[in-house]
């Protein structure tokens, strides 16, 4: 958008520019016009000047001096009107001479004139319409010329004197027409009004510019400009996908922590003045030639130009800290939430700016996995294999089925034994195994997620027949809200309906759930009378949504592995758990606590109520389905049962 | 002040009206202070002025017959009939005027783009007419 509008934006200065040039040039154009008049009847007068000169020669060796008019012979005069006639031309209209007689009437001593009805007698009074400049030169005695205001055929009147009389003034006329002078005051005056069209041609390019550009700046606002936070919306990203230089830009995905927690404490009014706050910070942070868009609900998406790898990282690091120190005013109190941010350093690696955005999101995934409230890099030093892990890589393994189940165990910690086994899927490349939050961002949204998901479920259907143990597999709350999968996942469960009761679908919470979302609950529904248990995933932490229980009534739910780690020093999480315990228990569900990790975690949670467990402390995801329990792991569980 | 009026009227209709509308106005204004003495004054033209100079009298009337008019505005007076040679006669050419400076009381021409105006004393002295003093340097 800004680069249309920087286009619209120069094209109008570039008019405006030159609409004050001939706007100046307009007004100077009269002093051109007079200098340009002058600079001509300056070659004109020389002109007549040395035509003057050269009758006044002719006229002193021809005629000398008289006294006064009546000594001057008929063939003499004759002589005169015939001589000044030579001089007469297109320019010259008139050449003849006038002299002042004692009662100071100028009169006619000769004329060159041709037409009889021009010609002035020998004698004959004439009157001149400038009569006062006409006494000034006459009394001063020195040659003089004059612009002709009052007769339009004539331009100038040149005034010689002439000594042909003793006792007589008398000057030698020349009327100057006006057709030399028209010739070029013509040309200059067309090219006035050529500077009067173009003008006028100009001012309404650019009023018109002006309206287009109003026009594309108020559309592409429209279309461009999220209305909520003023930053640029998805539309923007589409516009300049293509126009983005990889090898020149870093991208940030970043994400505000526990944003549907403001939503529903205080209300969705109150979360759209965080997002429009941490936009604000984010903005004002930011450099005028990174791009700032809102990616998501609360996601953002930063694309940054690379000045040095650490400028950046600086920036991000100053827009993480500013958010989390910035209390944002809500009535009488005050919130702060804080960022989780991905940053992908070598986008230039990437195909194009979508999987550069998918690798910051995989960061970003990351960083949230991590416990929020950081930056997780992407960079050449850290992110060596992830730099190998292109999209195509990752389609050429799921292509070649290099998919892997790992299965960690989930223990009843009441009744000693391996209920559950959480299948957990890889990507195998050579020795090398690649796990989900390197490789589902990536091919989210494209037909080799779906393929992925196939053959992974299709595996599980393939261990439970075989194994006959209950398998679970976790699904994001999108994939049944994309009709094609939804579909696939169904027709697959319809074929395995005699297996359905040894398989559970684990809804990760990490998209929130809404009322209105009525096809996911509607195929959760029916995949649950096909047999299918439903666990809610990671219960406790982003969208956990009371809503599951409301409508899809789930049979396990997992609690938050966040909340587990902090058993052991908060007393809080503690009471959390045991009501989530008591909670699940009475509406029928059971409670599996996630990321066991020592003895002291196994205890309090079952101590707690927690009905089954899973973590590394009991049992690490591994490619073999272990059976049987191994003697550390049941003295670990019904220790103290 | 009737000299600078007339040369406040050359020079303004000079100024910023057409050769025509002068002619006019100057024709009016000589006919009219020869014939002061009546309240209207009436003009013939030989061979027209053109309507265009007509249309900008105001205090003359323009007769079509040369007996009717008090004055009398021709190029030659060879034109006009032995009837009309006792008017005010008025001649629009310097040639015309010095052929007939016994018939004419002036004569009314342009010259060099200039306006040119001439009155007989001779002849207004002989028919008794007194010229303004503003005409005084229009005498030959």
């Amino acid at each position: 958008m800004g680069q249309d509008l920087r286009k619209y934006l120069y094209f109008l200065i570039a008019i405006l520019i030159f609409i004050l040039f001939i706007s100046i040039l307009y007004y100077k154009f009269d002093r051109i016009i007079s200098l340009t008049r002058e600079e001509f009847i300056g070659i004109k007068i020389k002109d007549a000047r040395h035509s003057a000169q050269v009758i006044e020669a002719m006229v002193e060796r021809e005629v000398g001096q008289v006294e006064g008019p009546s000594q001057l012979e008929d063939s003499t005069i004759q002589w005169l009107n015939g001589f000044l006639s030579t001089f007469i031309d297109e320019e010259y209209r008139y050449v003849y001479l006038i002299y002042e007689d004692e009662k100071g009437y100028f009169r006619y001593l000769a004329d060159g004139s041709l037409d009889s009805e021009d010609r002035g007698e020998f004698g004959q009074k004439f009157f001149p319409l400038e009569e006062a400049t006409w006494r000034e030169t006459f009394d001063r005695g020195t040659p003089h010329y004059f612009s002709q205001q009052k007769i339009d055929t004539l331009w100038i009147t040149y005034l010689y004197p002439l000594p042909v009389l003793e006792r007589y003034k008398t000057f030698l006329v020349m009327d100057i027409s006006t057709k030399a002078y028209k010739s070029i005051d013509g040309i200059l005056q067309n090219l006035k009004h050529y500077l009067e069209h173009l003008l006028i041609f100009f001012g309404g390019i650019s009023l018109l510019t002006l309206g287009l550009y109003f026009l594309i700046y108020k559309e592409n606002r429209r279309n461009f400009i999220d209305p909520l936070t003023q930053v640029y919306n998805r539309n923007f990203l589409k516009r300049i996908e293509n126009s983005i230089p990889l090898d020149q830009v870093a991208v940030a995905m970043i994400d505000i922590d526990y944003f549907k927690n403001v939503n529903d404490a205080y209300g969705h009014h109150i979360g759209d003045r965080v997002l429009q706050e941490v936009a604000r910070i984010i903005q004002k942070n930011i450099r005028k030639e990174d791009i700032l868009i809102r990616y998501g609900g609360e996601e953002f998406l930063l694309i940054a130009q690379k000045g040095s790898r650490e400028g950046i990282r600086k920036m991000l690091s100053r827009i993480h800290a500013m958010v989390e120190n910035t209390p944002i005013q809500v009535d009488q109190d005050s919130i702060n939430v804080t960022l989780s941010i991905g940053l992908n350093e070598i986008p230039e690696v990437d195909q194009n700016i979508f999987d550069a955005i998918k690798r910051a999101d995989m960061k970003l995934y990351q960083a949230k996995h991590n416990g929020r409230n950081r930056i997780e890099i992407l960079s050449q030093e850290t992110g060596h294999d992830d730099i190998l892990l292109s999209f195509e890589k990752i389609t050429e393994l799921i292509i070649e089925k290099q998919i892997e189940i790992h299965y960690q165990p989930i223990y009843n910690l009441r009744n000693p034994s391996i209920v559950i086994y959480e299948a957990l899927a890889r990507l195998r490349d050579g020795t090398k195994l690649i796990y989900p939050g390197s490789f589902l961002p990536i091919i989210s949204r494209t037909n080799y997620y779906i393929d992925f998901t196939t053959a992974l479920l299709q595996e599980v259907f393939d261990v439970i027949r075989r194994e006959r143990v209950t398998l679970s597999i976790n699904f994001k709350k999108s994939d049944f809200l994309d009709t094609k999968l939804s579909r696939i996942i169904e027709s697959i469960v319809l074929e395995h309906r005699e297996l359905t009761q040894y398989l559970i679908f684990e809804i990760l919470e990490d998209e929130e759930v809404k009322m209105s979302d009525e096809h996911f609950f509607q195929r959760i529904r029916r995949l649950k009378q096909y047999g299918l248990r439903i666990a809610i995933d990671d219960f406790g932490s982003g969208y956990s949504n009371l809503h599951y229980f409301l409508h899809i009534s789930p049979d396990i739910v997992k609690i938050d592995g966040g909340i587990i780690r902090q058993l052991k020093e908060n007393s809080r999480a503690q009471e959390i758990v045991r009501s989530i315990a008591i909670f699940t228990e009475n509406i029928g569900a059971t409670t599996v606590a996630e990321f066991i990790e020592d003895e002291e975690t196994l205890q309090l949670v079952k101590r707690l109520g927690v009905e089954y467990g899973q973590g590394y402390y009991l049992g690490k995801p591994s490619r073999e389905l272990v059976k049987t329990q191994p003697y550390k792991v049941l003295q670990r569980v019904y220790a103290n049962a | 002040m009737k000299k600078i009026a007339l040369c406040l009227l050359i020079g303004s209709i000079l100024f910023g009206s057409s050769v025509e509308r002068l002619k006019a106005q100057l024709i009016e204004y000589i006919a009219t202070k020869l014939n002061a003495h009546s309240p209207v004054t009436r003009i013939y033209v030989a061979n027209g002025l053109g309507e265009e100079v007509e249309s900008y009298f105001r205090d003359v009337e323009v007769v079509d017959r040369c007996e009717e008019a008090d004055i009398i505005f021709t190029k030659k007076i060879s034109a006009l009939p032995e009837s009309c040679l006792n008017k005010l006669i008025f001649v629009t050419s310097y040639g015309s005027y010095k052929r007939h400076k016994d018939r004419t009381i002036g004569a009314f021409f342009w010259q060099k783009g200039r306006p040119n105006i001439i009155f007989n004393t001779k002849k207004i002295s002989q028919l008794h007419i007194e010229l303004p003093k503003e005409f005084e340097k229009y005498m030959e």
